[in-house]
């Protein structure tokens, strides 16, 4: 069976974790025996998204060249229509497209369509988080369109006034997602295909108002990443404890006060811990934390390898939660909060503990209990390391999800 | 022949270490030369390749504190760099890449994709007025676009409002 995978931000070596989760599904696909083939829109107007190398690619790909001008809707058609026609796949599988995916799923529309949703693009096309006024936005696109419509202008109308646009912007004004007709014509689009791919229950519940199969199907990590962590750790009693919060911490909406609340109180009673953040800017720091800035992805695992406790207090949906699968992989115990895609990643007292969003007082009662239970550390970062390697491996996912799905294609 | 000067002002861009990199890539023989707020510091494998450090007073410049913004512009103008790179195409880079005196202005946006920024102030505020007024003129068609196709509705949101829907889902009495 062929499979064609279009997507319009592609980029090898991967700027984020969307191009990751593509470029192993399609490798894992093509190692499964299925004919793949990538069709990547490919610029170098907008900041940091669209360029790889087709050579540096373990699977066939093309590159569709576009520039500032014409990298609009009816040309973005045009040439993957062209494309994907000449090759004539059975299935089309649309990647990360975020404001212009629309016009791309109604141009291939003749295929079986396979449309794959890496945060909540299918429900919030302003920032694509779903999140609004500090908490889980009541609206998405398929239930109030129009407020939907208002809230993206409210968001970009600064930008567009000042005249600085950013690649977000930028694409909102490319995709004329201002139009009156453009939020119907998003939600037309997603009734055609056929199978949609999110994240996690929320964003499978509120697709399931339009699309019948809604699957969740979660991410995947490089484990020999992680091979070298000391994911056994003998505990020395003399040193520090680490507590890690990893990822994008400077973001409200990880949470960051709720882990430094939680420590704030634990700093009154014990001594033995430090907490490392990855802040890209300046923080105020107590003795007991320590910023240690912004690390690039390729060198977290170095950084997993010194920690004994990882926490995401994150206080949105967290779609899927890459930063406590990475945890795990490295063998370290995480506590974090029950929400999104985390939920389901952490086992509540196997691989870590699950806290109420925002609640620093039960947080604070986790980070104790494991900061005194050795023991209960080191199980549960072997717990963590176990469940990794049995779900949540490449591998894993594409035999267990990925082959299923197309065979049922297939037949 | 005197040497090739590159100044790359690093204000926290988290792609300094690939912008570090490709200057050095693309110029080997140059001096390049690193300018850097005094709180912040580069990593061993940022400083690959780096000839020279430049520490500027503040981490922070505003317009209220002129002196201190003079300051920063003497003293990137005593380096008479050939060519000055900043790291967003901001009106405050703009500004301070046309006074840098360098030859040539450069946004490197990241390592790949490069804006060539006027280096007189004189071109620098024809280009900031032209963006500024094709941006303002968008920005009054679709102010007046979203008002004549608004949709009048007394409330456009929906009534239910939870915190969180998931955290809801399962709730696990052995937590305490």
């Amino acid at each position: 069976m062929r499979i064609a995978f279009a997507d319009l931000v592609f980029a090898w070596p991967p700027t984020g974790g969307a191009q990751a989760d593509l470029y192993h599904v399609i490798a894992g696909l093509q190692n499964a025996g299925y004919e793949t083939k990538l069709f990547a829109a490919s610029y170098d107007f907008l900041w940091r998204f669209g360029s790889f190398e087709p050579e540096a690619l373990p699977f066939p790909s093309m590159r569709l060249e576009f520039n500032s001008k014409d990298f609009v809707p009816k040309e973005i058609v045009g040439r993957f229509r062209k494309a994907i026609d000449a090759w004539q796949p059975d299935v089309v599988f649309v990647g990360f497209g975020r404001t212009l995916k629309p016009y791309l799923l109604d141009a291939l529309s003749g295929y079986p369509l396979i449309s794959r949703y890496y945060m909540y693009e299918h429900l919030c096309l302003r920032d694509f988080c779903l999140f609004y006024d500090g908490k889980l936005c009541p609206n998405d696109v398929f239930h109030t369109p129009e407020a939907c419509r208002l809230c993206m202008w409210q968001t970009w109308k600064n930008e567009t006034r000042i005249g600085r646009l950013t690649p977000y912007s930028d694409e909102y004004h490319r995709a004329r997602a201002y139009a009156p007709g453009y939020m119907n014509f998003f939600v037309s689009t997603i009734k055609k295909v056929r199978t949609l791919i999110v994240n996690n229950e929320l964003a499978q519940r509120r697709a399931q108002a339009v699309c019948q199969d809604v699957r969740i199907i979660p991410g995947g990590v490089e484990l020999q990443h992680y091979n070298h962590v000391g994911w056994a750790r003998q505990d020395d009693s003399a040193r520090k404890k680490v507590i890690l919060m990893s990822g994008r911490a400077d973001d409200p909406r990880k949470g960051l006060y709720v882990l430094l609340q939680a420590a704030g109180g634990l700093a009154r009673t014990r001594r033995d811990f430090e907490v490392w953040v990855t802040f890209p800017g300046r923080l105020k720091t107590p003795s007991w934390l320590k910023n240690i800035g912004f690390v690039p992805h390729r060198e977290v695992s170095k950084i997993y390898a010194e920690a004994d406790i990882c926490v995401v207090p994150s206080v949105w949906e967290e779609p899927f939660g890459l930063v406590a699968l990475e945890a795990m992989a490295a063998g370290v115990p995480v506590c974090a909060s029950r929400c999104g895609g985390l939920a389901t990643i952490v086992e509540h007292g196997v691989t870590g503990f699950l806290f109420q969003p925002g609640n620093s007082v039960e947080l604070a009662l986790y980070l104790n209990r494991l900061l005194d239970d050795a023991e209960l550390r080191h199980n549960m970062g072997l717990a963590g390391r176990n469940r990794v390697e049995t779900q949540y491996t490449w591998d894993s996912i594409v035999s267990k999800y990925y082959v299923p799905l197309m065979e049922e294609f297939e037949a | 022949m005197s040497e090739f000067k590159i100044g790359v002002f690093c204000n926290g861009g988290t792609h300094v270490t690939e912008v570090l990199a490709a200057a050095r890539q693309k110029y080997p023989h140059a001096n390049l030369c690193a300018i850097l707020p005094p709180s912040f510091e580069l990593t061993p494998n940022r400083a690959d390749g780096v000839d020279r450090i430049v520490r500027t007073d503040r981490d922070n410049y505003t317009v209220r504190d002129v002196k201190a913004g003079i300051r920063l512009i003497r003293q990137i103008r005593k380096e008479r760099f050939d060519l000055f790179v900043v790291l967003f195409d901001s009106m405050q880079l703009n500004v301070l890449g046309g006074l840098s005196g360098a030859r040539s202005v450069e946004c490197w946006d990241n390592a790949n994709v490069i804006h060539r920024l006027p280096r007189s102030p004189e071109g620098v505020v024809r280009r900031l007025l032209v963006r500024r007024l094709k941006g303002f003129m968008r920005w009054c068609f679709l102010e007046l676009l979203m008002w004549v196709t608004q949709k009048k509705g007394p409330d456009l949101r929906r009534k239910e409002d939870s915190f969180m829907e998931s955290s809801f889902l399962e709730d696990d009495p052995s937590k305490y």
